[in-house]
């Protein structure tokens, strides 16, 4: 059962109440925790299946035949059925469990790469990708002799789409045969237009893969509506667990491709000379899988829902537009990304005139307020903007108005500081 | 706020402000950059023997905080007039103090590049504090006597 507190069609506005389903949050009611696009906070509800998976369900999953391991198998399963729910995937064998969005990407980039890459070919990616989805697609690109291609980056840290218009006159679209790209930003919290995006992949016919670990914890997505054939997130940033993610793809890719890592239960016949694939999706699951993970993960899917997905929506729109107006109005603060609020989503980059990113980082600490600094594992991106780092801050449905204060308050503060 | 200025102390943001030995180093290639991954920060850095055999001058150049720029000036002002292999030994101490290896007051000589040693206490700006020392290691590992 899902402890929900509140039931799905609840109208009722979301207050700070939340922060209390959230027991380190709970036992820390001094800590601003503004680094959400890093990892989010675990509400009780995920903790406590996790728990019970460990107290009452463990058995190894899908190899014995006795009643422990077929309530292991089970939670499993189930868990694939809520994720495939959520995110209204045509089939359970679309649902591929990782540890993470970078394993997911990994296993795209080199099965998808075996599959569709030949010499000459071009792979599409952003200048302001996650490293996890960028090193992956150039790694696979120099195994098959193929280009890596970015799709540079705009000032306001927005995609460059009229570059698309170029690939096609100069006649480098007809040779791309993979499109990655994050849903959104985890440097900038640029939202890209990634209906757009897919309509020109159909007709160039590429494959997209999209990279959701930033947009799964703001907002449910409808993957056959996205137009993108791959999609991964991860379970850590979406209130989820360490140790679980998600890669979904469409079947009719996913029976083509290669595995990408072999060994125990993706297997269906071994022999000495040669083997056979298991049926999807445990041909891309090899090993035994993380499933007390995975069974948070899905925890963690099901808290959203019962919390109401328009009601965790709301909040955090509401916190962002608050957060958004506090920074642009401090002096001497530069804050990156979108002007227009519509294009961005939970992620405030910045820096302050003359100090570096790391210094403001340790003065908010002091403060108990928990922000990343560097460069966000977006290294082409930073380089494209001309910028060595930012401060980031970053939030979830936990965080607070005065929260958010705070926040600012405090980088004022360390302006006067430093 | 009395544990942060135990790491920003006044010699560190004063050598932050006014880093002593700054200069442009453009004229050396970006491959020879040292670089910390973890933050994105990054330092050129050179070092030139004399005739003397001794260290003449010591320069550098890059995007840091404050706690990576003071290290780097600080460090600069005390490699110069040393021989390499002085150096080398200097910068090996300095290393396993941030470490953890060596007790802070290996530092307690050193004068104002002893306030450096507070940064043992914030670990995660280890990295930081290190990055030039790091860079002059290596500089002097490919200068031969
Ligand atoms: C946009 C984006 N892609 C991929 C990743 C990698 O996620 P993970 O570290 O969970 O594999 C991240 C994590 O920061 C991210 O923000």
């Amino acid at each position: 059962m899902i402890s929900g507190v509140f039931s799905v069609d609840s109208k009722a506005e979301l207050g700070e109440e939340i922060r209390e389903e959230f027991p380190l949050l709970a036992n820390n009611s001094e800590l601003a925790y503004l680094d959400n696009a890093a990892t989010s906070q675990k509400p009780e509800s995920v903790l406590s299946a996790m728990n019970r998976y460990y107290r009452e369900e463990n058995a190894n999953v899908h190899r014995s035949l006795y009643k422990l391991a077929e309530i292991s198998t089970l939670a499993l399963e189930n868990s694939r059925a809520v994720v495939r729910q959520y995110l209204n995937a045509a089939s359970s064998q679309e649902i591929i469990f990782t540890k993470s969005s970078t394993e997911g990407l990994n296993l795209c980039a080199w099965s998808l790469g075996e599959l569709l890459l030949s010499p000459g070919d071009i792979v599409l990616v952003s200048a302001l990708e996650h490293h996890s989805n960028f090193v992956p697609w150039q790694q696979a690109a120099n195994r098959a002799d193929a280009k890596l291609v970015a799709i540079p980056v705009n000032e306001d840290a927005t995609l460059n789409i009229d570059f698309l218009e170029t690939l096609e006159k100069d006649g480098r679209a007809e040779k791309i045969r993979i499109l990655a790209v994050a849903h959104i930003s985890n440097a900038f919290g640029t939202i890209h237009p990634i209906r757009a995006i897919s309509a020109w992949c159909r007709k160039h016919d590429i494959t997209m893969v999209l990279d959701a670990a930033q947009s799964l914890p703001h907002f449910p997505i409808d993957v056959q509506a996205t137009g993108a054939d791959f999609l991964v997130f991860s379970g850590h940033k979406t209130y989820g667990p360490m140790g679980a993610g998600v890669l979904w793809g469409h079947e009719k890719w996913l029976e083509k491709m290669p595995p990408w890592q072999t060994g125990g239960e993706m297997i269906s016949t071994v022999r000495l000379e040669k083997s056979t694939w298991n049926e999807l999706p445990y041909k891309f699951e090899a090993g035994t899988p993380n499933v007390a993970a995975v069974v948070g993960l899905a925890a963690a899917l099901n808290w959203m829902i019962a919390t109401g997905l328009s009601r965790l929506e709301t909040r955090e729109l509401k916190l962002g537009e608050h957060a958004y107006e506090k920074l642009v109005s401090v002096k001497g603060l530069k804050l990156y990304g979108p002007v227009d609020l519509n294009q961005r989503r939970g992620v405030f980059s910045f820096n302050l005139e003359g100090i570096h990113s790391h210094d403001v980082a340790q003065y908010l600490d002091k403060a108990q307020i928990a922000i990343r600094s560097g460069h966000h594992c977006a290294q082409p991106a930073m380089r494209h903007l001309g910028i060595q780092s930012t401060a980031r801050a970053s939030l979830a449905v936990y965080n607070t108005i005065h929260e958010v204060d705070r926040l600012v308050d405090a980088i004022v503060g360390a302006r006067e500081y430093f | 706020m009395n544990e942060l200025d135990n790491l920003y102390m006044e010699i560190i943001l004063d050598h932050y402000k006014f880093p002593r030995n700054k200069a442009d180093l453009s004229h050396i290639a970006d491959e020879y950059l040292h670089e910390n991954p973890s933050c994105g920060d990054s330092l050129k850095l050179e070092l030139v023997v004399g005739g003397d055999g001794k260290i003449g001058s010591v320069c550098f150049d890059g995007h840091g905080c404050a706690i990576s720029t003071a290290s780097a000036s600080l460090m600069s002002e005390r490699l110069i007039g040393k021989t390499p292999e002085e150096a080398r030994r200097l910068i090996d101490v300095f290393l396993k103090v941030l470490r953890g290896e060596e007790n802070s007051d290996s530092l307690e000589e050193w004068g104002d590049l002893m306030v450096l040693g507070g940064v043992t206490q914030f670990p995660l700006r280890v990295k930081c504090a290190t990055l030039a020392w790091h860079a002059a290691r290596k500089s002097l590992a490919s200068c031969t006597e």
